[in-house]
């Protein structure tokens, strides 16, 4: 671990939200998208995030092991207007409900916040060691 | 009986390098590293800064990187002045 070891942490942590928040986006931008029902429509992503640890000492933060896409089936949905509709006049839309995204978004920007104060409150700490004996 | 005085040994000579290459080298080798080793940490912090600005790499990389060069030179800077504070208060010593 270098010098400036928890700036580091801390950056991994931004790094992992910024992804989640990336993922809650591309959620939300595809909530609308239609797909002919024969075929499979987009998953709700979702990041996993696993420990950048070494056992048995401080870790060096979190990773983003890889996004999860979630249940491509969908929801059939009656829209004779599409141009992608059956001879049911059905397409498929996506399971991502807006709710429950803006509230990963929330946790998502709180998650940003916190690694953000940490890295502050770490450099202040720092810099408040400089002045030792002083 | 009193013994007699031994005679007196001459002085070294002086070494080649002078004061520089004897007991300042530490210091000053040290302090010299540090600061390779800030500017070193500056060269990452500028160009993931003009990564970032370029649209390529994040920002948030390159404000934490630009905050540890920043720290890193707050640090030598620190060493540094104690070690002049160190040698200007021997200089100033009254005999």
């Amino acid at each position: 671990m270098s010098l400036f070891g928890s700036l580091g942490i801390s950056g991994s942590g931004i790094d992992a939200a910024q992804t989640w928040l990336n993922t809650v986006a591309g959620n939300i931008a595809n909530m609308n998208d239609t797909s002919p029902t024969d075929q499979a429509t987009y998953g709700e992503q979702t990041p996993v995030f696993v420990p950048t640890a070494t056992p048995g000492q401080v870790g060096d933060g979190v990773t983003v092991a890889g996004i999860q896409e979630g249940d491509t089936t969908g929801i059939i949905q009656f829209d004779p207007t599409n141009p992608q509709a059956d001879a049911k006049g059905e397409v498929r839309v996506p399971d991502v409900q807006l709710s429950s995204q803006m509230v990963d978004m929330i946790q998502a920007q709180t998650d940003f916040q916190a690694n953000t104060a940490a890295l502050a409150d770490a450099k202040t700490a720092y810099q408040s060691a400089l002045t030792l004996g002083t | 009986m009193i013994p007699a005085i031994p005679p007196i040994q001459p002085l070294p000579p002086t070494p080649a390098g002078g004061a520089t290459a004897g007991s300042g080298g530490g210091f000053s080798q040290s302090i010299s590293q540090a600061v390779d080793q800030v500017q070193q940490s500056q060269n990452t912090a500028s160009m993931a800064e003009a990564q970032a600005a370029a649209g390529q790499g994040s920002v948030t990389d390159a404000m934490i990187k630009a905050t540890q060069a920043s720290l890193e030179t707050q640090v030598t800077v620190a060493l540094v002045d104690k070690g002049v504070a160190a040698f200007t208060d021997i200089m100033n010593m009254q005999f």
